[in-house]
């Protein structure tokens, strides 16, 4: 219950706020607009509910139940040499470049029937990733990896709502991914960016999530190889899902930081389907306890924490709707109550921002991860080095 | 351009041609599914635009009072 400054604070978050209240309203606005945008995937959800309901059925395995670290143990058997990616293009930003790199995926699914059905959604294949380096200097610097939220995934704009030039403009460098099934990743007939990621179709979700996990694992490995420098991720709302499922897998990462993150999947698409103007027509092919049953087995809560408490901070905003702030409240109290912020506003919008900012700033500076001028960032493993950059 | 084309027609709802053998399909909207899609992607878009706009104001504010108020203290930094 101690505060490590004006704004991180350990205590839970309790009062709601003006601003909250007018975040929450908001978000009421955008879930209503959820709705409506993600109705025709809601109420016909292309497959049959057998069908969907026995996409099910090799997630919720006994084997599964007792030991569901077993469908991410792909995660330890990623390649210790990762090929270089494509160089797509270069171009320039104040202080440095903004590289267009992709990888190829190569990620095998858990299960293959589910995720790929009778068709493949090849655009998937490649991971893209537009890396934000500096120039014009030899120092050591630390790679912020930035993963973006459901129907998100344009460079553009989530190099916008993750502040990238901010991070950048601290002296680290920032590597915005892109989630599978989005943006560029998505196929040309989806109807949204993430459309095939997040469905009633609950076997590609699982797939989509792993293999989140197993792209953003290859991502970073590459990153610290090339670099030689610490890398840590921050996600908004499900990037936040990921980042926090990362910290539960990996004990190497500088910082983890989810953003209003989700931590309950099973809720939204239930409380959007509710708030549908055809909602009376259908019936959801799963309970909220199913779909928990079934997401069981990559939910940052079936996991304990294993990058270290110091480096993890979690954001949450006391009037989210969306994600309400239960989620990252569940998560900090799983994690053991590490550093936390609970700012005014909800899942569109947050007030007081620069607080939040400065809050993270705070955060990364306190780990070493802001490099003074003419002196490099430490190594992941904590010691000294200033040897070139060996990324190009 | 092609891609996009197929982007662009998608978000407006019109039919094109998918290569099922190698794509996930999913399929084709009617013209009311549509129009409710482009609808709620309008209402988060207002939400987001209007959202932002009051952030903005109330970062402005806040700034302002804090500079105005000497005894306030500095926003954001201490133990």
């Amino acid at each position: 219950m101690r505060a490590h400054s004006a704004n991180v604070v350990e205590r839970e978050p309790r009062s709601f706020g003006l601003l909250s209240l007018i975040g929450n309203v908001l978000d009421r606005m955008a879930l209503q607009g959820m709705a409506l945008a993600f109705e025709a995937a809601l109420l016909r959800p292309g497959d049959a509910r057998a069908h969907l309901r026995a996409a099910a059925g090799p997630y919720t395995s006994e084997v599964l139940g007792q030991d569901p670290r077993r469908f991410l143990a792909s995660l330890d058997g990623v390649r210790t040499r990762i090929a270089p990616p494509n160089v797509k293009s270069h171009r320039p930003v104040a202080g440095g470049t903004i590289v267009t790199r992709r990888f190829a995926s190569e990620y095998v699914p858990y299960h293959h029937a589910a995720g790929q059905g009778d068709a493949r959604c090849i655009e998937n294949d490649t991971i893209w990733v537009e890396h934000w380096m500096h120039a014009g200097d030899r120092r050591r610097r630390g790679t912020l990896v930035a993963l973006h939220g459901f129907t998100m995934g344009s460079p553009a704009l989530d190099a916008r709502v993750m502040m990238a030039a901010r991070w950048f403009e601290l002296g680290l460098d920032v590597a915005l991914v892109t989630l599978p099934f989005h943006g560029r990743r998505a196929s040309p007939s989806c109807r949204y960016s993430g459309e095939l990621f997040a469905s009633w179709h609950v076997g590609r979700l699982n797939e989509a999530v792993r293999q989140s996990v197993h792209d953003v694992h290859l991502v970073t490995r590459w990153l610290q190889d090339a670099t030689g420098a610490p890398v840590g991720i921050l996600g908004v709302s499900l990037g936040g899902y990921v980042t926090a499922l990362m910290a539960a897998l990996r004990s190497d990462l500088a910082f983890a930081i989810p953003v209003a993150p989700a931590v309950f999947l099973s809720d939204l698409p239930l409380r959007l389907l509710a708030r549908s103007l055809r909602s009376a027509d259908v019936e959801p092919p799963f309970t909220r306890a199913e779909l928990r049953r079934v997401y069981r087995v990559h939910s940052p809560l079936t996991y304990p924490l294993r990058t270290s408490r110091a480096r993890v901070l979690i954001v949450g905003g006391r009037g989210d709707a969306v994600t309400p702030v239960s989620n990252a409240r569940s998560l900090w109290r799983h994690w053991g109550r590490p550093k936390a912020v609970w700012f005014d506003g909800g899942h569109v919008v947050a007030f007081r921002r620069s607080r939040v900012v400065e809050a993270i700033e705070e955060h990364l500076g306190d780990l070493g991860m802001i490099p003074a001028p003419g002196v490099g960032v430490g190594r992941s493993d904590g010691a000294q080095a200033s040897t070139t950059r060996a990324v190009s | 351009m092609a891609r996009m084309l197929q982007m662009a027609g998608s978000m407006m709802g019109t039919r094109h041609e998918v290569v099922a053998s190698r794509r996930l399909v999913v399929r084709d909207d009617t013209a009311r599914e549509s129009a409710v899609r482009y609808a709620g992607f309008l209402t988060i878009a207002g939400a987001i635009v209007l959202g932002e706009a009051l952030a903005r104001i109330d970062e402005l504010v806040s700034r302002a009072w804090t500079a105005s108020s000497p005894a306030a203290p500095q926003a954001g930094r201490g133990s």
